[in-house]
């Protein structure tokens, strides 16, 4: 081939490389949307945290614009503006509200809550966003809860203090209680009243007293039974509690040697079976080294 | 270097392809392991010895042909009572029956002083002149054919059986020839009868103090 052809050749060769890359690249870029025309809008906020460029708008879980630009405002606060791209200018209707979403996981977005019905917004306009943060709400939602389980808690305690107080309505009532059951014990008229006759009110008025002096007795018995028995009692009690607990430990600690022993002795059997393997080699290699070292063969065994 | 490595590795290989492991092998390993068991168990090494009894018999066990296997016994037998040990070949009494050997009754006959005159052809050749002059007590003789014998285990199994009608001069050549073979059971079996048949106080408190020393470990 002469050399000025392959120059041409050469030269259309890049430049058909070039086109198809220049091609590609503006093909790409279309496909992002990079050529379309956007529409701003704008949102008002008391301050930036959670915010930034780039940060995204969805609805439904689908990015249709980002946040373009922040700027403060001489009253302090932020001015948001953000662009949505011609396909997704038809979600921006009239009382449209845009809410920061900040999730417990993943990261802080803005999403749109669209009126649909209602008229398209014109591009410019400025929306309402609000804050919702999951972890104040939670905390804010938890908050009046709390407070009211603290007033519980509050009124079960001043209720039971309240209670325990020797002029309190219950401690009365027992004391009446009390009263009237000692009157009854003593007045004889009104026991009589009951009975309908005196030797019946005198028997049972006795019968009170001999069981108030068996109470007595039984208690003296029951405080020696205290001393004598039921203490040792209680203590040999809890003494044998402790050997049998101490008993079960070591029933567990030998139960898990028992089953450890158990799986050595597999294992020594194992070992054994081993070593016998071994020796039965060795034994081989010590009847070759027999034979090898006898000065005369033999079939016999020869007597002494 | 390299030819020489060459050729003695072709000169194994050829060697050991031109063996050939015949049929009863068996026969053969039992007669070598008791051959082992010979030398080690006169020379006292008794773990080896016993190995070599305890493969000895297992070869012998192969085969329903139970003749190895009793001579094993009576071989066990015989060298005890070649160094002095008492022993009633219990092992080969229990299967002579089975084997039914005349040789091999004979042989026991005569290790147990049990020999009859008919049984005397039957024994091993070495022993023939030995039993035949012991028979005509004739000790001065059979002393004598001790000391042709070729092999050290009969001269000193028949020293044992004669050790009451045994001259002090053949007792101390049984020393010298254990001793020379590295015998220790035979050397301090010997040691000890010349002991009991000496009145020289000296030799005696000698002989103890030889004893003494072999029977010290370390």
């Amino acid at each position: 081939m002469p050399y000025s052809k392959m120059k041409l050749a050469v030269g259309i060769f890049v430049v058909i490389l070039f086109i198809a890359i220049a091609m590609s690249l503006y093909l790409l870029l279309k496909e992002k949307g990079t050529f379309e025309k956007r529409y701003s809008y704008h949102f008002t906020t008391e301050s930036a945290s959670s915010f930034n460029i780039g940060m995204p708008l969805k609805i439904s879980g689908f990015n249709i614009g980002v946040i373009d630009d922040i700027s403060l405002n001489d009253d302090g606060t932020v001015y948001m503006t953000f662009s949505v791209s011609k396909n997704n200018k038809k979600w921006l209707r009239e009382e449209s509200v845009l809410i920061l979403k900040k999730p417990l996981i993943g990261s802080a977005h803005i999403e749109l809550y669209s009126a649909i019905g209602n008229e398209p917004l014109q591009a410019g306009k400025t929306l309402n966003i609000v804050l919702s943060d999951d972890i104040n709400d939670m905390i804010s939602k938890l908050e009046p809860a709390v407070n009211k389980m603290i007033n519980i808690i509050n009124s079960i305690d001043s209720i039971t203090s309240y209670m325990d107080r020797d002029d309190s309505e219950l401690m009365i009532t027992l004391k009446n209680i009390e009263k009237f059951t000692s009157n009854l014990a003593n007045n004889k008229s009104l026991l009589t009243t009951i009975t309908g006759d005196k030797n019946s009110t005198l028997s049972l008025i006795n019968a009170l007293n001999e069981t108030a002096k068996i109470m007595k007795d039984i208690s003296k018995t029951t405080s020696s039974l205290d001393t004598k028995i039921i203490d040792p009692s209680s203590s040999a009690i809890k003494e044998l509690d402790a050997i049998m607990r101490d008993v079960k430990h070591k029933l567990e600690a030998l139960d898990a040697t028992v089953k450890a022993v158990g799986s050595y002795d597999t294992e020594i059997l194992d070992i054994k079976e081993q070593i016998s393997a071994g020796l039965q080699k060795s034994n081989q290699i010590i009847d070759k080294v027999d034979a090898l070292m006898q000065d005369e063969k033999k079939s016999e065994v020869t007597l002494p | 270097m390299k030819k020489i490595i060459i050729c003695f590795s072709l000169s194994l290989l050829f060697i050991g392809c031109s063996f050939k492991t015949p049929p009863n092998q068996w026969q053969y390993n039992s007669a070598n392991a008791f051959e082992a068991y010979k030398k080690d168990f006169l020379s006292s090494n008794d773990s080896l010895a016993k190995n070599d009894y305890s493969r000895a018999v297992k070869h012998a066990k192969v085969s329903s042909d139970l003749r190895t296997l009793a001579r094993i016994y009576l071989g066990e037998c015989s060298l005890n009572i070649s160094v002095g040990q008492e022993d009633e070949c219990k092992k080969f009494k229990d299967i002579q029956d089975v084997v039914n050997d005349p040789f091999l009754n004979a042989y026991y006959s005569f290790i147990t002083f049990q020999l009859k005159k008919e049984q005397i052809p039957l024994l091993p050749q070495v022993y023939q002149d030995f039993v035949w002059h012991v028979e005509n007590l004739e000790y001065k003789e059979a002393n004598e054919d001790i000391l042709k014998m070729d092999e050290v285990t009969s001269q000193l199994l028949a020293a044992s059986l004669l050790k009451e009608n045994i001259h002090n001069e053949l007792r101390d050549k049984m020393i010298e020839l254990a001793s020379f073979h590295g015998y220790k059971k035979a050397v301090i079996f010997w040691l000890g009868e010349v002991k009991n048949n000496t009145l020289d106080n000296k030799k005696r408190e000698e002989i103890s103090k030889k004893i003494s020393i072999l029977n010290t470990k370390g």
